[in-house]
């Protein structure tokens, strides 16, 4: 902390009363007098002294330097006692300053720190009047004046100034002070942001041309000059919509608000000036999207329910009433009466959504379910529920957006009609593909049964007949005859038109079915199987049909692909995840898959080949996706493609 | 060297394989059963007669291919091929690389066994003409060479006059050379000689295609 050591010279004249009194204290012979005014300074906080100005040894210090600094007054009578006790900081600079000043002149004042006996630092104001015998001093006395409040007062009003001017400095808003003749005084930061100007181009320049044509602003802050309140009791509550303009011509929307301030240079009008196009577009969004809302809600597009938590009250915008048939007003106006009218079948699962999602946890919920209509049919509502949050604790509100999705619905579940016709018919088409094959696998074990039959036949016709030999025989032909029908049995299963029927599957077996039913194919093409069988995998949910359906696609493509080629090679692989899906893979060693198809070859008519109707691989796709599984394809680095499907072990959803 | 006709089965399905093995052998062939191509083309070689029950879809070589190895190793076998399921194609191509017959499974067994037998008879007669003509070739080796361009020439019909002028010799010499080699081939006239030489192949000058 600086230490004032400004120096004056004393209005005091060396024959005041004062200085009187102090010499006829030396003396020793107090006048009734002096007597008088050493009463009157004893009475005061200021301490007296006189000291000899050869040896700065105190000559007399007044009893209120006990108070002062917490020492007897004989303390104060012991050589060297005052340089002793003033802060270390100081001593150099006040010894110094008093031989000198003493040599130099009449009289002087300065401050510095002294120790108290508590410790404590003490700022004093010492005011000093050198007497002079010779011209060389011989006396000096005067008065020591605590003044440490002032200082410590001093210090906060210099840190509370900082504070300020960094509050001002850093505000959020311009701040721009105006002389009453409309000159600028003083900007912030904030200001020569929001301008575009540097403050020393600003202070002294006129504060119009921030906000040039607007004389209603000047009016204003002409008002709130003179006034010192443009109306009753304004105190800077006042805010005018302004346009400011920067120094490159751009203007802005702001607001200013202007408060008089009375200063040592006259009076001074504060502006605040705020930006305010951010706010001004946030509005206009809301009041677009409130009119959108408004439309939609009165067009009937949705329908919006505001819910009353509380009271059960229902308020509707939209028509609900005209969306199921009634008149208007009819529908209930009560959560009560509205959940009335959900399928019985819905309602308990909404209505505890509502409550564990929406009122409990506070968050927004979607949700479809079925409501009746006035004639009794259903439609189907798909609604979005968010709470109305103000503050915490459970919401009071909440708003429901309705959408009829009836027609969706209905759609969707024809799509899903369609779907399953059109696998049906790819399922017998591709059955058209694999006659042969079927009939060939057919053919073995009947030829098999008829060779044995007349075997028998011709055993029986002897005059010894073998009889071991002959039930031999006809074991060989029951084992054949089963495994006729079980050709017959996975015909008549890819024939079924039925429902979708959703078992217990195991993967690998499936797999191998498809391999026995396209044997012969395979051979005949000199195709090498390469079987890659993960063991002890568990069973997933799934139609067996269906999934064979696929994988027989997934063979015949891979067939296909490799047609003509030598050391054709098809790789069949089940593999278990360790998130417990199952992956297929059908890995051939054709030309792999043209870069051009790999987006589309799921898609419906995207055959790559001549005469290919393109739906193998689309319908593949939509049975992996009705068991909530995925399928794709890849090239392999080694050359050929990999097409792989995944199913989760539940068989998910669809249908 | 036996008689007795021998019968291959070759069928990759060992429930077919073995049944119509066993039928056969009730019928009371001779019958060894293959489960392929590769397995049957290892066996050595039937010295009687003998046919192969052929099924067209092997895995590994194809019937079909199996019938071409066997004609390209001059080892033609007498062949009925069997199959589950069979194209006009195959059984067109099949039937010009001389098989005898082609069966839909399932088969009757007297359609198979009469075939069997077709196929045993025309091997038997195939056998009989290869052993003819074993005979004959011995029988042409053992002329002198000048005998054998005698014979070249006789079977073309050329008066002994014009054959001497051709071999630069009187016509006395060549009806001596003629004489043996009618002695030597065992042929009772000019037409038996002239047969025998188009079954030998014989040019002009004596030699055989097979040198």
């Amino acid at each position: 902390m600086p230490t004032s050591t400004k120096a004056r010279p004393t209005t005091d004249p060396p024959g005041s009363a004062v200085g009187q009194a102090s010499r006829e204290l030396a003396d020793a012979e107090p006048t009734p007098r002096a007597a008088g005014f050493r009463r009157v300074l004893e009475a005061t906080r200021i301490v007296q002294w006189e000291a000899d100005a050869r040896t700065w040894a105190f000559t007399y210090v007044g009893p209120q330097a006990v108070r002062m600094l917490g020492y007897p007054v004989e303390r104060w009578y012991e050589p060297g006692f005052w340089a002793a006790h003033v802060h270390a900081d100081d001593r150099e600079r006040v010894v110094r300053f008093r031989e000198q000043a003493a040599r130099e002149r009449e009289a002087y004042e300065f401050e510095y720190r002294m120790i108290a006996a508590s410790g404590q630092s003490v700022w004093v104001h010492d005011v000093v009047a050198v007497d002079r015998v010779d011209g060389a001093p011989a006396v000096i006395r005067g008065f020591l004046i605590d003044v440490s409040q002032r200082k410590r007062a001093e210090a906060i009003a210099r840190a509370s100034e900082a504070r300020l001017r960094q509050l001002i400095e850093q505000a959020p808003d311009a701040i721009i002070a105006v002389r009453s003749e409309g000159q600028i005084a003083f900007v912030n930061r904030q200001a020569e942001r929001m301008f575009g100007y540097r403050r020393g181009e600003l202070v002294g320049r006129g504060f119009e041309q921030l906000v040039p044509g607007q004389p209603d602003v000047q009016c204003l802050m002409a008002t709130v000059g003179q006034g010192r309140s443009p109306e009753a009791g304004g105190t800077g509550d006042d805010t005018a919509p302004i346009t400011g303009r920067c120094r490159d011509g751009r203007t802005f929307p702001a607001e200013i608000n202007f408060s008089p301030l009375d200063t040592d240079e006259g009076l001074v009008i504060v502006s605040t000036i705020r930006d305010i196009s951010e706010r001004l577009t946030a509005e206009t969004a809301l009041r677009q999207s409130e009119e959108r809302f408004r439309i939609a809600a009165t067009l009937g597009a949705d329908i919006i329910a505001e819910v009353d938590i509380k009271t059960g009250a229902v308020e509707w915008f939209g028509q609900v009433d005209e969306a199921l048939g009634y008149e208007r007003g009819e529908f209930p106006r009560t959560f009560d009466g509205w959940a009335g009218q959900l399928h019985p079948e819905d309602r308990e699962r909404v209505m505890a959504e509502v409550a564990r999602e929406v009122v409990e946890l506070r968050r927004g919920l979607s949700a479809e379910f079925r409501i009746r209509a006035k004639d009794g049919s259903y439609r189907h509502w798909s609604v979005r529920v968010a709470p109305r949050l103000e503050g915490q604790g459970r919401p009071t509100r909440f708003v429901v957006v309705c959408s009829d999705v009836t027609e969706q619905i209905v759609a969707r579940a024809e799509a899903l009609q369609h779907r399953d016709a059109l696998a049906h018919v790819a399922r017998v088409s591709s059955l058209g593909e694999l006659t042969g094959t079927l009939a060939h696998e057919l053919n073995q074990p009947l030829a098999a049964i008829l060779s044995d039959a007349q075997a028998a036949i011709r055993l029986l016709d002897r005059d010894q007949p073998d009889v071991p030999q002959i039930r031999e025989v006809i074991r060989d032909i029951v084992a054949d005859d089963r495994r006729a029908s079980a050709i017959i049995q996975r015909l008549r299963d890819m024939m079924r038109r039925g429902t979708v029927v959703r078992e217990p599957v195991d993967l690998c077996q499936v797999v191998r079915e498809v391999r026995e039913i396209m044997r012969s194919g395979l051979v005949t093409r000199g195709i090498t199987v390469v079987p890659d069988f993960a063991g002890d995998l568990p069973p997933v949910v799934a139609d067996r049909i269906q999934i064979q359906q696929v994988v027989v696609n997934l063979v015949t493509n891979a067939m296909q692909a490799m047609d003509g080629l030598t050391n054709a090679r098809l790789t069949l692989g089940v593999r278990g995840r360790e998130d417990a899906w199952q992956v297929v893979s059908v890995a051939d060693t054709g030309p792999g898959i043209a870069a051009s198809a790999v987006d589309t070859m799921f898609e419906p008519f995207s055959s790559s080949r001549p005469g290919g109707l393109g739906m193998g691989l689309s319908i593949s796709r939509s049975i992996i996706e009705a068991h909530g599984g995925k399928i794709w394809a890849e090239n392999r680095l080694d050359g050929g493609a990999t097409v792989c499907f995944g199913l989760p072990p539940d068989g998910t959803t669809g249908g | 060297m036996t008689d007795e006709p021998a019968v291959f089965v070759v069928d990759d399905d060992p429930s077919v394989r073995r049944s119509v093995v066993r039928l056969l052998e009730t019928a009371g062939l001779r019958v060894e059963g293959f489960g392929s191509a590769e397995a049957f083309l290892e066996r050595e070689p039937p010295d009687g007669p003998g046919c192969v029950v052929l099924d067209v879809r092997l895995s590994g070589m194809s019937g079909l291919d199996l019938q071409r190895r066997l004609m390209a190793v001059g080892r033609p076998m007498a062949i009925v091929f069997i199959t589950g399921h069979g194209d006009v194609p195959m059984t067109v191509e099949a039937m010009k690389a001389g098989a005898v017959d082609f069966l839909l499974k399932p088969f009757d067994d007297e359609a198979l066994l009469a075939a069997i037998d077709r196929a045993i008879e025309r091997d038997r007669v195939r056998l009989r003409e290869h052993q003819a003509l074993e005979g004959l070739r011995a029988r042409y080796d053992r002329l002198t060479p000048r005998q054998q361009q005698v014979f070249g020439w006789v079977a073309t019909g050329l008066p002994n006059k014009q054959i001497a002028a051709q071999l630069g010799t009187g016509e006395k010499n060549i009806k001596v050379h003629r004489a043996r080699v009618m002695a030597t081939m065992q042929a009772g006239s000019l037409a038996d000689l002239v047969r025998q030489a188009e079954r030998l192949q014989l040019r002009p000058g004596g030699s055989t295609p097979h040198g």
